[in-house]
């Protein structure tokens, strides 16, 4: 994050979910726009680099891909240090994956707070789209109250193998990590009126929210 | 094994041609071991850390189940199957075998790998169920191929179940707070070797979960040329259990100026430490492990790593010592050995007895000794290995 002529920002984003739900693909996708179906599971923690090209400024995003598997969970924690957002992702073929989000984003919440207090901004992902649909993602309306409900910034059916929603997802969670830092920056100075980017709210963002 | 000592002593340069001479030999040698009565498993484990390993899965075949004292006899026994159904580990093991396949070699027919993926399943499935206190973790499937594609499915059955009650206990608790302990002899020794490598990895705080999944799978998850999994699983079979731990150092130590050029950020320095090179000079690189164990056992770093005692050397005691009841002539040998290789090693093992002060210059030292004199280096890891399970580790 060094201030040459040309601003940066470097955001550290991080990617969990139940294993074997396609987090690693999803990241590979994104960073190396390739998929293969024999990606190993992930032991620990893996990390990729991605740079975007934002409103002139270049945005560097550190995207850590975190082991699934539960008992990790004591070693991977301080990889949530300095995070500033997240993606959670469930895979829509397997029900289990999309009951343990919850679980996902409590924990995530309980280990991480932005400055200001609040938690970092987060995206739910609804992987393997290409794979069929589980009752749960064909009711959108649900889903967004789901997110509202639990605190999701936005949500995303998606397909690491099909690249599908993939860049889309990536992008309504950075407008929302720099909107929460503006608001942060903004905090910082007493008695301001900052703008607010809470859940009663949901609609505040739109876009993010896929019209079914 | 004298012989092949001196010859390989007396030309550092060693040509193709020779190589076959000495491989000849030691092929010789492991069946000589092999046919004696009773089986010279000592002989065994120095052919497993020397120069090569064990040469071939045919020969890994016989002498795996010696280095974990497993009789050949489980072989007459049918494997017993394992309900699937209301398995709480099954979905877990399936999710991790099936994503499996790069573990398989590349021309292997679909149909054959897919059997195997089965017996990878029933195999783990198997020894869960049979020790209810050990607990599956992501890698296990990693350990568990490796042994499945070298042996059939009896022994790899019978091999895994003692490897996850020895050597992988640790990484089998309930929790992963003894896996973190292990992980913690990480840091010092590679202060002991290069204090600037240290300090530069503490300054980028990257931590050593970059080499948990080298630890828990042997090297099995990130390694692409089995050829050189299976000569490492030669070498850590054949050695304490704190042995992988000494060559994630190695590892680190011999990309001592990758690391330093790397911006002090614990992303970069993670990314690039994860990021295994293929290419590795092994041979080279399980001396050194050899040559540091020597140097800075298990029971000199303890106190540095944490307070907690290690399961798996705890264990690892009691295993050598059933091992060793097989043989009560061992003693003997080892002693008759013991002074074979001092004479053979006088040079390096005294510079090893030097005081804690003089231990970089040492590492230097030994590590010379290494490239000049393979063979007396060789020397110095087997009499470590032969005192180590009797060393008080926690004191």
């Amino acid at each position: 994050m060094q201030n040459n002529h040309q601003k940066e920002h470097l955001y550290k984003i991080l990617v969990i979910g139940d294993l074997g739900v396609g987090k690693t693909s999803i990241i590979k996708r994104y960073v190396h726009h390739n998929f293969s179906p024999n990606y190993r599971a992930t032991i620990g923690v893996d990390f990729a680099l991605k740079v975007l090209n934002w409103d002139q400024e270049t945005v560097r995003l550190q995207l850590w891909d975190i082991a699934g598997q539960e008992r990790f969970g004591n070693m991977t924690r301080v990889y949530y240090r300095e995070a500033m957002g997240a993606f959670i992702v469930f895979d829509v073929t397997r029900p289990a994956s999309f009951e343990a989000v919850t679980k996902w984003k409590e924990d995530l919440d309980s280990k991480l707070t932005l400055a200001n207090g609040k938690h970092v901004a987060t995206v739910l992902l609804a992987n393997k789209c290409d794979q069929g649909r589980d009752v749960l993602t064909n009711n959108g309306i649900k889903m967004e109250q789901f997110c509202q409900e639990n605190g999701f910034v936005g949500w995303y059916e998606t397909s690491a193998k099909e690249n599908i929603n993939i860049d889309e997802a990536a992008n309504c969670l950075v407008k929302h990590i720099i909107a929460s830092e503006n608001d942060m920056l903004q905090s910082e100075v007493p008695d301001t009126i900052t703008p607010q980017l809470e859940k009663d709210k949901g609609g505040t963002c739109s876009s993010c929210f896929r019209s079914q | 094994m004298k012989k092949s000592r001196s010859a390989g002593a007396s030309s550092p340069v060693n040509g193709k041609e020779d190589w076959d001479t000495r491989r000849k030999r030691k092929t010789a040698d492991i069946a000589q071991a092999l046919s004696a009565t009773p089986v010279d498993v000592a002989a065994l484990r120095r052919m497993a850390i020397s120069e090569g390993g064990l040469l071939t899965d045919e020969i890994r075949c016989q002498v795996w189940p010696r280095l974990l004292n497993v009789p050949l006899s489980v072989l007459d026994q049918e494997p017993e199957t394992v309900e699937r159904e209301n398995n709480k580990d099954y979905n877990q093991v399936l999710l991790d075998v099936q994503r499996s396949l790069r573990r398989f070699p590349p021309g292997m027919p679909d149909e054959q790998r897919e059997g195997l993926q089965e017996e990878l399943i029933d195999i783990i499935l198997r020894v869960l169920k049979r020790n209810p206190q050990l607990h599956y973790y992501q890698g296990y499937h990693d350990i568990v191929v490796t042994f499945l594609l070298v042996l059939e499915e009896r022994l790899a059955t019978a091999l895994v179940e003692k490897l996850s009650t020895h050597h992988l206990r640790d990484f089998m608790d309930p929790t992963m707070d003894n896996t973190k302990h292990i992980l913690n002899y990480l840091m010092p020794i590679i202060d002991r070797v290069n204090p600037e490598v240290h300090d530069f990895m503490q300054q980028a705080e990257v931590g050593t979960v970059f080499a948990l999944s080298w630890l828990i799978t042997w090297f099995g998850h990130v390694l692409s040329d089995f050829r050189h999994v299976v000569r490492l699983y030669d070498f850590f079979l054949a050695c304490h259990p704190l042995m992988p731990i000494y060559f994630a150092a190695v590892i680190v130590l011999y990309r001592e100026e990758e690391v330093l050029e790397c911006e002090c950020d614990m992303a970069m320095v993670h990314h690039l430490l994860s990021q295994i090179p293929q290419d590795l000079p092994y041979e080279t690189l399980i001396s050194r492990a050899g040559d540091l164990f020597v140097q800075f056992p298990p029971s000199e770093l303890a106190r540095e790593a944490a307070s907690h005692e290690s399961m798996a050397s705890s264990t690892f005691k009691d295993f050598d010592l059933a091992s060793t009841q097989q043989r009560p002539d061992s003693v003997l040998r080892r002693r008759r050995r013991q002074k074979q290789a001092a004479l053979e090693s006088s040079a390096a093992s005294s510079v090893v007895a030097q005081p804690s002060a003089a231990r970089r210059f040492v590492r230097l030292a030994v590590m010379g000794l290494t490239v000049a004199l393979g063979a007396a280096a060789l020397a110095v890891v087997n009499t470590a290995l032969e005192w180590a399970p009797k060393l008080d580790l926690f004191p």
